[in-house]
C-alpha cells in the first residue's frame, strides 16, 4: 500500500523514536494529522526549541537553558554535600526526593562489554570542582550493578585522595514495603546496613 | 517434601495422565519409548520451569497441539502446595503457585534432584558437569549464592572484554579484578564448605551400596594455595598472587585463565583418581552415590528432603547392586520416582509400581 509521501516521511521520523514500532509509529502519525493547526506546530516548535536551547550545565552536567543552571544558582542549596549521578533522568529521580545538596552529573555511558575504558570518563572537572567548591561529603549515587561498582570504586579512590569524605546509597528495604515479602539478599543487605535506632 | 499427584496434559506422547504418588518409592514400568521418562521430565519442569533434557520448550509440547499444561501438589512439613505450569507455542510460559502468577525462583515451589543416565559423565566428563553439579544444589539452597554466580559470570565476561584490548588498560583492569578475587573467593568458600558435607555424605552413601572400596572427594582449584588453610581471607590473598604472577599470560591469551570457572572436583576411589582408574560399572556407581548424596546434602542445607527421580538408573548394575540400591531407596525417608524396564524385578520392596504404555499409566492408585 503506498502513503502520500509527507504521510510515510512522518511515520518514517516517528519509527526512530524509541519503543516505537510501525503500527504505533502509524498511530501517532494519524493522531498528529487530526490535530488542529496550531496544536501540530507547537508540537513542532517545541521539539526545535528543545533541541536548540537545551544543553548540559557546563557545572553539574544537569540538562539546562541558562548558564549556569537552576540548581547550580539555588542560593539554599548545601554547597558542602555533592551527589556523583551517571545520567540527568537520575538527578531527576534524585530531586523528587528534596536532596537538597549539589550534583555532578557523569552524562557518559560506561559499559565494559561495549569496551569503554575507565580512562574514557573524564573526571578532571570533576577535581576541579572538588578542590574549588568547599565540598566536604561526595556521594556516589551509581547504579548497583557491575559497572556502577567498578566506577564508584574509580571515583571513590580519586575523591578520597582529595581528603573529602565518600558515602554511597544504602541498599535496603523500600518504603512502604513489606519485611516479609522482600527478597532475602535485599533484606539481607538491609541488615547488615541497620542503623541505631 | 513429596510430590501428592500429578496431571499432566499435552506434554510430550502424553495425551492425558493423572498420577497419584505414594510417599516412598514410585516406580515407572514400561517397554522403550512409552513415555516413563516423559513422566520424570513433567515433574521436574513442575518444579523447575524448565527441562534436564532439553532448553526449547516448544519440544516438550504434544505433536499437532498448542499447549502443555502440568498441575500438581505437594506437600511440605506443614503445608499444601498447588503448582501450575502452562506453556503455549504462542504465548509462551506461565508459573501458578497456589493459584497466584509467579517465576521459577518462588521459595515455595516444589524442590526436586534428578539423576538421569548422562550423569555418568559427571565422573568421567567435563569438569563444567560437576561444576554444574555442585551449582545446581548451592543455588537451589540459596538465592544468594544463585546471585553470586549470576555476577560472576557478568565480571568474567567484562574482564575477558578488557583483557581483548591491546594495550590493556591498568586502570579498568585493576578495579575490575579487585571484584574478581573478591566474587571469586566467595564462589569458592561456599563450594569448598559444600564439598566436605558432600565428603562425608558420599562416603558413606558408597559404602552402603558397595562392599569395596573407599571414595573420596576433592574440590580443585585452579591456582595454588600455600599453607593449604581455606578460607575466605586466605583463598583472596593466594588469588590475587596468582593473578598477579600470571597476568602477562593472560594478557597474551586474551582470556581469564584462573577462577572458581575453570575449578574442578576430583573424586578418588581408593585413592587413584576415579575419571582415570575406575570401571564403567564403577563409576556409574559413583555417579549414582553422588545424586543420592545431593538429596541427603539438601536436607542437612535446607532442612528437608527434595524429591528424587532416576531416569534408567538401573540399567548396567549386577542384579546385587541393583536390590541393595533400590532397598536403599525405597526404605529411605525422601519420596522418589524411579523408570525402569519391565522385568528389573523390583516387586519385592512394597512400592508403587506402575505400568506406562503409550503414553497411559496402568495399575494407577
Amino acid at each position: 500500500m503506498r502513503l502520500a509521501q509527507p504521510l510515510q516521511a512522518l511515520i518514517d521520523q516517528l519509527l526512530k523514536l524509541p519503543s516505537i514500532g510501525p503500527k504505533s509509529a502509524q498511530r501517532l502519525a494519524m493522531f498528529i494529522l487530526r490535530l488542529p493547526d496550531e496544536e501540530a506546530r507547537q508540537l513542532a516548535i517545541s521539539i526545535i526549541d528543545a533541541k536548540k536551547k537545551v544543553f548540559p550545565c557546563p557545572t553539574c552536567g544537569y540538562l539546562t537553558d541558562v548558564n549556569p543552571c537552576m540548581i547550580c544558582t539555588d542560593q539554599r542549596r548545601d554547597n558542602t554535600l555533592l551527589c556523583i549521578a551517571e545520567e540527568v533522568t537520575d538527578v531527576m529521580a534524585i530531586e523528587r526526593t528534596g536532596f537538597n545538596g549539589r550534583y555532578f552529573v557523569l552524562n557518559q555511558d560506561f559499559n565494559l562489554l561495549k569496551g569503554n575504558d575507565i580512562d574514557d570518563i573524564d573526571v578532571k572537572s570533576l577535581q576541579e570542582r572538588i578542590v574549588n567548591g568547599g565540598i566536604q561529603e561526595v556521594v556516589l549515587a551509581l547504579n548497583p550493578d557491575i559497572d556502577g561498582e567498578v566506577l564508584s570504586r574509580y571515583l571513590a579512590s580519586i575523591i578520597a585522595k582529595k581528603g573529602v569524605k565518600v558515602t554511597r546509597l544504602a541498599h535496603g528495604l523500600p518504603v512502604g514495603g513489606d519485611i516479609e515479602f522482600t527478597d532475602e539478599i535485599t533484606l539481607k543487605k538491609a541488615i547488615e546496613g541497620r542503623k541505631e535506632f | 517434601m513429596k510430590l501428592k499427584k500429578i496431571n499432566i496434559s499435552n506434554f510430550r506422547n502424553i495425551s492425558q495422565l493423572e498420577y497419584t504418588a505414594a510417599p516412598g518409592l514410585n516406580v515407572l514400568m514400561g517397554d522403550n519409548a512409552q513415555g516413563k521418562t516423559n513422566i520424570l521430565e513433567a515433574i521436574y519442569v513442575l518444579a523447575n520451569g524448565s527441562s534436564f533434557r532439553t532448553n526449547n520448550d516448544r519440544l516438550m509440547v504434544q505433536y499437532e497441539k498448542k499447549c502443555f499444561h502440568l498441575k500438581g501438589t505437594h506437600q511440605t512439613e506443614n503445608r499444601v502446595i498447588s503448582t501450575e505450569v502452562e506453556y503455549c507455542l504462542t504465548n509462551g510460559k506461565q508459573i501458578k503457585i497456589n493459584s497466584k502468577k509467579t517465576n521459577q525462583n518462588n521459595q515455595n515451589r516444589l524442590r526436586v534432584v534428578v539423576f538421569t543416565p548422562d550423569d555418568l559423565y559427571l565422573v568421567k566428563g567435563s569438569p563444567s558437569r560437576r561444576r554444574n553439579y555442585i551449582d545446581y544444589i548451592l543455588k537451589e539452597v540459596s538465592n544468594e549464592y544463585r546471585l553470586l554466580v549470576d555476577n560472576y559470570y557478568k565480571i568474567l565476561r567484562k574482564r575477558n572484554e578488557v583483557l581483548k584490548k591491546n594495550p590493556i588498560n591498568d586502570r579498568t583492569y585493576n578495579l575490575l579484578n579487585e571484584l574478581f578475587i573478591e566474587y571469586s573467593a566467595k564462589i569458592i568458600t561456599a563450594r569448598i564448605n559444600f564439598i566436605n558435607l558432600l565428603d562425608s555424605l558420599v562416603a558413606k552413601n558408597f559404602g552402603q551400596m558397595n562392599q569395596e572400596g573407599a571414595i573420596k572427594i576433592k574440590y580443585a582449584l585452579s591456582f595454588p594455595v600455600q599453607d593449604g588453610k581455606v578460607n575466605y581471607k586466605n583463598l583472596s590473598d593466594n588469588l590475587i598472587k596468582y593473578v598477579e604472577e600470571n597476568k602477562e599470560n593472560e594478557v597474551r591469551r586474551k582470556s581469564t585463565l584462573v577462577g572458581p570457572h575453570l575449578d574442578d572436583i576430583n573424586i578418588y576411589l581408593n585413592n587413584k583418581p576415579a575419571r582415570l582408574f575406575a570401571s564403567q560399572g564403577q563409576q556409574r556407581n559413583i555417579a549414582v552415590s553422588l545424586k543420592i548424596s545431593e538429596v541427603h546434602a539438601f536436607k542437612e542445607l535446607s532442612d528437608y528432603y527434595p524429591v528424587f527421580l532416576l531416569d534408567e538408573v538401573l540399567a548396567e548394575f549386577d542384579d546385587q547392586r541393583k536390590s541393595r540400591l533400590i532397598e536403599q531407596i525405597s526404605s529411605s525417608e525422601y519420596q522418589s520416582f524411579l523408570t525402569s524396564v519391565v522385568n528389573d524385578m523390583i516387586s519385592s520392596f512394597g512400592s508403587k509400581i506402575s505400568l506406562v504404555r503409550n503414553g497411559e499409566v496402568e495399575g494407577n492408585n
